[in-house]
């Protein structure tokens, strides 16, 4: 039983992948889809980082925009100052590649500590704003350093990002999503979104966790980043603003902030729903804006409305109360 | 300049920016009070406001009373419709599908306007409605006529709303309101209209703000109001939100910090009051003035 089921959303992703790159190669997507598929996918990963912040632990961060900054800049620093990366062999270069998401996955972890630190003192809205501040003096610091561009932004990054490599990355940061929440740790966090004092009660170290979580979110927040700046070539600071950040904020939220498959629909649906609405120009912002109250209004749960994909689901328990359900403050 | 001389100068700037952000963070604040909602879309209020006394000026030439009068009347009512629309039916809902309408109302606000042709996305000259004197105060240290007005109409205004909440009727049922919805309620207070009264003085204050940060940096266009609603959304939490002397507070130290981070280096200007905001939360939790919340088991 256990044998080929499991590999089956990896074998999804691969087959997803080669008809991709197929009907690329035969001019029925041009490669500017590809690029909003590959945006899609990684801010899917930001989301569901933020997701397990938000959404599973409670806890309520808006500076997650900061975070992909830290991501993109570091791993740009990687290739373009530490090694020159174009000078490389084709050898060499997914290796130092690698180095670099490795490098922007530990400063950004690293970063997630620190604001999960105060996360200890401070609750709700408190939390929120210094989550957002955190970002916003990011964002103040990468201007004053002239080695990344200041605030000229951080030309000549390699390009060498592609959809294989935002599948494997976004596959991996699915199941280990997948396997995190519901392990016994995805319970403790979840049980201090329901109530902290009683999961206090019980035993669980609520300081552990939810430093933890920042960790986690942070540290994919910033292998997303680590991902966009190779896609991009260039990043500028006013990339990740705190605009930027309520951006993923509102794919979480209005895909369901009850589950993962809301964290991924969320972020796939509003990356492409605007490139789609293009042909209005400016307007499509104001219909965004329209449907986005229009959809709390009448589908508060969001797009997933809290279903999970079954295949999120560990086989022993799928049942959707047993992770999803509604939660509130 | 001499020293205690510059100093005064840039208390003066300080003072001036804070006012403006004071009236902003009022709106932030009574708003969270009263429902618990952050309400993305109050800095908006800001840039309509200033858009509205723009057109009050431009097309009907009326003076600055007026002018100011029309910015806080119409994003007044303004707000209230879209409280009514599209915060109303969510109020017993989780407290995030609000935030996100609330960011939702943001996009379209700002969006709309630029769509509009006669609003459009570029850079408006705002009107000069304050022919500009100086006075000197310290040696070479002044005041214009402008920052006079600023702080002058900003202290009006802050004695008006004062008046209002702590001794008339309606700001009684408001404060009851904010201090228990349910037992308010059942007081006869009609807890609908006080939170509709909430959003029209919030964002009629904002409007307020608008005008005010316009005679000082006449430039005007669609998106002024979303970092000027962050600053004093942060000024409002740097208070303690929920307090209305904590946004006033919160408002004039940022403003004064800004002002004095700008002047010892140029680039430290923009981070300088997030910084502050952190070390004064790790210290005081909820806020310079704010009171902490009370767990309920």
């Amino acid at each position: 039983m256990k044998g080929i089921k499991s590999y089956i959303p990896a074998l999804g992703l691969l087959v997803f992948y080669l008809v991709c790159i197929q009907l690329r190669q035969a001019g029925y997507i041009k490669n500017y889809w590809i690029q909003i598929l590959m945006f899609a996918l990684i801010n899917a990963m930001v989301t569901l980082g933020l997701y397990l912040i938000n959404g599973i632990t409670g806890q309520f961060s808006i500076g997650q925009a900061g975070f992909v900054s830290v991501g993109a800049y570091s791993s740009g620093a990687v290739t373009t100052l530490l090694f020159n990366f174009s000078s490389l062999s084709a050898a060499a270069k997914p290796i130092v590649f690698l180095l670099s998401i490795a490098v922007a996955a530990l400063v950004s972890g690293f970063c997630g500590y620190l604001i999960g630190r105060p996360s200890l003192r401070l609750k709700g809205d408190y939390l929120a704003i210094v989550t957002l501040a955190f970002g916003e003096i990011l964002r103040a610091i990468i201007r004053c350093i002239p080695q990344v561009g200041g605030p000229r932004g951080f030309t000549g990054l390699p390009r060498y990002s592609t959809l294989g490599w935002i599948i494997v990355f976004f596959g991996l940061t699915v199941w280990f999503m997948r396997n995190y929440i519901h392990s016994s740790f995805g319970r403790a966090c979840v049980s201090i979104r329901e109530d902290e004092l009683a999961s206090e009660t019980m035993g669980i170290d609520t300081t552990k966790y939810k430093v933890q979580a920042f960790v986690i979110g942070a540290t994919m927040a910033g292998v997303a980043g680590a991902l966009l700046a190779h896609v991009l070539g260039f990043l500028h600071p006013d990339q990740f603003n705190y605009a930027r950040s309520t951006d993923f904020l509102v794919y979480l939220y209005a895909g369901g902030a009850g589950t993962m498959s809301g964290a991924i629909v969320g972020a796939c649906v509003l990356t492409v729903l605007p490139e789609m609405l293009r042909f209005l120009a400016g307007w499509r912002l104001v219909i965004y804006g329209l449907l986005l109250v229009l959809m709390m209004l009448y589908r508060p749960t969001g797009i997933c409305g809290g279903r999970e994909f079954p295949f999120l689901v560990p086989r022993l328990k799928r049942s959707p109360e047993a992770i999803g359900g509604r939660h509130d403050e | 300049m001499a020293q205690t001389e510059q100093l005064v100068q840039l208390l003066i700037y300080g003072i001036q920016l804070g006012v403006i952000y004071a009236l902003i963070a009022l709106g932030y604040t009574m708003v969270y009070g009263i429902i618990n909602l952050i309400n993305f879309a109050h800095g908006d209020f800001v840039m309509i406001g200033a858009f509205t006394a723009f057109f009050a000026v431009n097309l009907a030439g009326v003076g600055f009373f007026p002018a100011i009068l029309a910015a806080m009347l119409f994003p007044a009512v303004l707000s209230i419709i879209i409280e009514r629309l599209a915060y109303r039916p969510l109020r017993d809902k989780p407290r995030l599908s609000a935030l996100i309408t609330a960011i939702g109302v943001s996009i379209f606000l700002e969006n709309f306007p630029r769509m509009v042709p006669f609003i459009g996305p570029n850079f408006k000259r705002f009107p000069e409605l304050i022919t500009m004197r100086h006075f000197y105060v310290l040696g070479q240290a002044s005041i214009n006529s402008i920052q006079i007005s600023n702080i002058v109409a900003s202290g009006v205004l802050l004695a008006l709303l004062i008046f209002l909440v702590q001794y008339t009727k309606m700001g009684r049922a408001m404060r009851a309101v904010a201090y228990n919805k349910d037992a308010a309620a059942l007081m006869g207070i009609n807890v609908n209209r006080v939170i509709s009264l909430t959003f029209f003085i919030g964002a009629a204050l904002a409007g307020a703000g608008g005008v005010l940060y316009s005679l000082t940096y006449p430039m005007i266009d669609v998106l002024m109001g979303g970092w000027l609603g962050t600053k004093a959304f942060i000024a409002a939490v740097f208070g303690g939100i929920g307090s209305i002397p904590g946004a006033v507070l919160g408002g004039l130290l940022m403003g004064i910090i800004e002002v004095f981070a700008t002047a010892v280096y140029s680039e430290l200007g923009y981070g300088s009051g997030f910084i502050v905001l952190i070390f004064v939360l790790l210290f005081r939790p909820s806020g310079l003035l704010g009171k902490a919340p009370l767990d309920k088991v």
